[in-house]
């Protein structure tokens, strides 16, 4: 890949977001509006880590799919890298597109069952028409590795792995096109936490050698503040606060952070979780 | 006092054509007490679930089950299924993780816990139903009872669909209730909610209670007791209060690491460590301590035998070469 200078341009910014949607009740065709996004601003510096916490529904989701450009927002604009998401289109938006993967939390729902591990990781490189047969091959090898996979897994097929070892599967689809921005949504829930330990050792160290910038979106605010140097708390398509995790957990401002910190279970009990 | 519930050496292996038996529960004995809250901590794959399963007797078809399971003093692996069944809901009651796939998807919920109670009070009216189902409703902390007790399960979230799980567990006053990671699938907000939900009935209904989690944090919030489990064994037991302050296995120890400390805390074990490797393949008999392969105080001991149970503190219990073994 070719050497990208050093920009102090932001990763992503993103200006007076807003998304609505029209949901239309069945049978009495009584129509009302959900505010997923009302009025987003926010900066994403390259490099790091930014956690965006909130109860379902708060509309964390959304942002990230405006953020990948799989959701169009009503109003505002989002830059990746100085680029306007929203007005790029044809080449420049696929060449944009590699840069931006998307971790859900479901991965039996995202891994097509009937590929091998193989054709996972190597779909989005056919896709972008990157390099020859050989080297997509020899790259499958490279980021089984990479994710601590071992590549003669790659002919199995997404059942014949486990929970944690499909998350790392899709890790390295993720990888494959050598991302700039790595969005994980809910990518922890649903895993043991052992496995959850293992995927932040995984993402911390795969962070320093690829320089890539994550955002993490979850409702887990105590894990988040071990991953996130960032974390904006959302409540109802808004950003009620925002900090870093020693701050928001000494000094929390609002009740939503309030309410989010007095959820994290063990913190009063014989664990000292919650000890200052 | 006698206990509520006594499990001894229990075995469950799952059969399957041309493979040798997964041993997923290999020799498990405790009792939980009246009153007593139980918490079996382990990762996924450990037979937690198994054994949640086992005491009600509703493994798969294709399991064997050995050992002896007492409730209230009666042996329940001979009982008849019609006895069993007439066991399960009423003295001893089951929640699980996902409520929202137990629940009937086109019968309205008050309805579902009507019907629990019509199957244990077959002289009840369809009145007394109702009004069963209205005041639990009530207890499980829902307002609107009645636009609740009309609602279908896809109208409810996931946080109401528990609590209409929990509802059917008690409404036929249960001694026992048994809960299988309840809280895994919610927002941490509603998982305090149910968590809070839970003590509080536990305490109004002196309800026994066996909690099953992966999450040691969720077990302080509940137990007074914990199991740990590992490969179909328990390798740990204590009080709350030691195994989570002071674990004594080297796995309980690896687990409590992987909990998320608060930021603020500085002591050396505030960053997450991961417990490297996965847990054995439950096909294949390890020839000593299934943990050794993962474990970071491993010894040469460890690999040649299994340990046995020691007692290292009075009311602790552990299985490990560090403690003699």
């Amino acid at each position: 890949m070719v050497a990208d200078m050093v920009t102090t341009e932001p990763v992503i910014r993103v200006q007076g977001l807003r998304k609505t949607y029209v949901h239309e009740r069945p049978f009495s065709r009584e129509k009302f509006v959900v505010r997923a996004l009302d009025g987003i601003d926010l900066v994403i510096s390259a490099g790091s880590s930014f956690a965006l916490v909130g109860e379902s529904g708060s509309g964390k989701s959304t942002l990230a799919l405006c953020m990948a450009r799989l959701e169009q927002p009503g109003e505002g604009r989002i830059w990746f890298e100085g680029q306007d998401l929203f007005r790029l289109s044809g080449p420049e938006l696929m060449r944009v597109r590699r840069h931006i993967q998307l971790i859900f939390q479901g991965t039996a729902a995202a891994l097509n069952p009937r590929f091998s591990a193989e054709e996972i990781i190597i779909e989005p490189l056919r896709i972008q028409s990157v390099g020859t047969r050989t080297e997509q091959r020899d790259r499958a090898v490279h980021l089984m590795e990479k994710v601590g996979l071992p590549p003669v897994w790659l002919s199995r097929r997404p059942h014949q792995f486990s929970g944690g070892q499909r998350q790392r599967l899709a890790i390295a689809r993720a990888l494959a096109l050598e991302p700039r921005l790595l969005i994980l949504d809910e990518a922890f829930t649903g895993l043991d936490l052992s496995i959850q330990a293992q995927m932040v050792a995984l993402l911390r160290d795969l962070q320093s050698r690829e320089n890539l910038t994550y955002v993490f979106i979850s409702h887990d605010l105590s894990l988040m503040a071990h991953v996130a140097d960032e974390i904006a708390i959302f409540d109802r398509g808004r950003i009620v606060e925002q900090g870093q995790p020693s701050r928001l957990f000494s000094n929390p401002c609002q009740p939503e952070t309030r309410a989010l910190l007095e959820a994290i279970p063990g913190r009063r009990s014989v664990l000292g979780l919650g000890q200052s | 006092m006698e206990p509520l519930l006594e499990v001894r050496d229990l075995h469950v292996d799952y059969l399957s054509d041309g493979m040798p038996p997964a041993q997923v529960l290999r020799g498990v004995s405790f009792t939980v007490s009246k009153n007593e809250a139980v918490g079996i901590l382990g990762e996924s794959g450990c037979g937690k679930s198994t054994l949640a399963l086992a005491i009600l007797r509703l493994l798969p078809s294709r399991s064997r089950l050995k050992g002896a399971i007492f409730y209230k003093s009666r042996e329940l692996t001979n009982l008849p299924e019609r006895e069993m069944e007439k066991l399960r809901g009423a003295e001893v009651s089951l929640i699980f993780q996902d409520a929202g796939s137990s629940l009937h998807p086109t019968l309205r919920v008050g309805t579902q816990i009507a019907d629990v109670a019509a199957a244990h009070h077959k002289d009840w009216s369809a009145r007394q139903r109702r009004e069963g189902a209205e005041a639990i409703l009530k207890e499980v902390g829902f307002d609107q009872v009645e636009r609740i007790y009309a609602s279908y399960p896809h109208q409810l979230s996931g946080g109401q669909q528990q609590r209409i799980a929990v509802a059917q567990a008690l409404i036929s006053g249960p001694s026992l209730l048994i809960a299988d990671e309840p809280t895994s699938s919610l927002d941490t907000t509603v998982q305090a909610e149910i968590l809070a939900l839970l003590k509080r009935l536990r305490r109004e209904h002196s309800l026994a209670l066996v909690f099953v989690s992966h999450n040691p944090a969720v077990l302080a919030e509940m137990a007074d007791r914990i199991l740990v489990v590992y490969a179909g064994q328990i390798v740990e037991e204590g009080s709350a209060q030691q195994v989570l302050n002071s674990p004594l296995h080297p796995f309980a120890l690896a687990l409590l690491r992987c909990v998320p400390k608060d930021v603020r805390h500085n002591g050396p074990d505030r960053l997450l460590s991961a417990i490297p490797g996965s847990p054995p393949d439950p096909a294949e008999t390890p020839a000593g301590c299934p943990f050794a392969p993962r474990c970071a105080e491993r010894m040469d001991v460890c690999g040649s035998r299994m340990p046995s149970e020691t007692r290292p503190q009075p009311d602790r219990k552990v299985r490990c070469f560090k403690y003699g073994g």
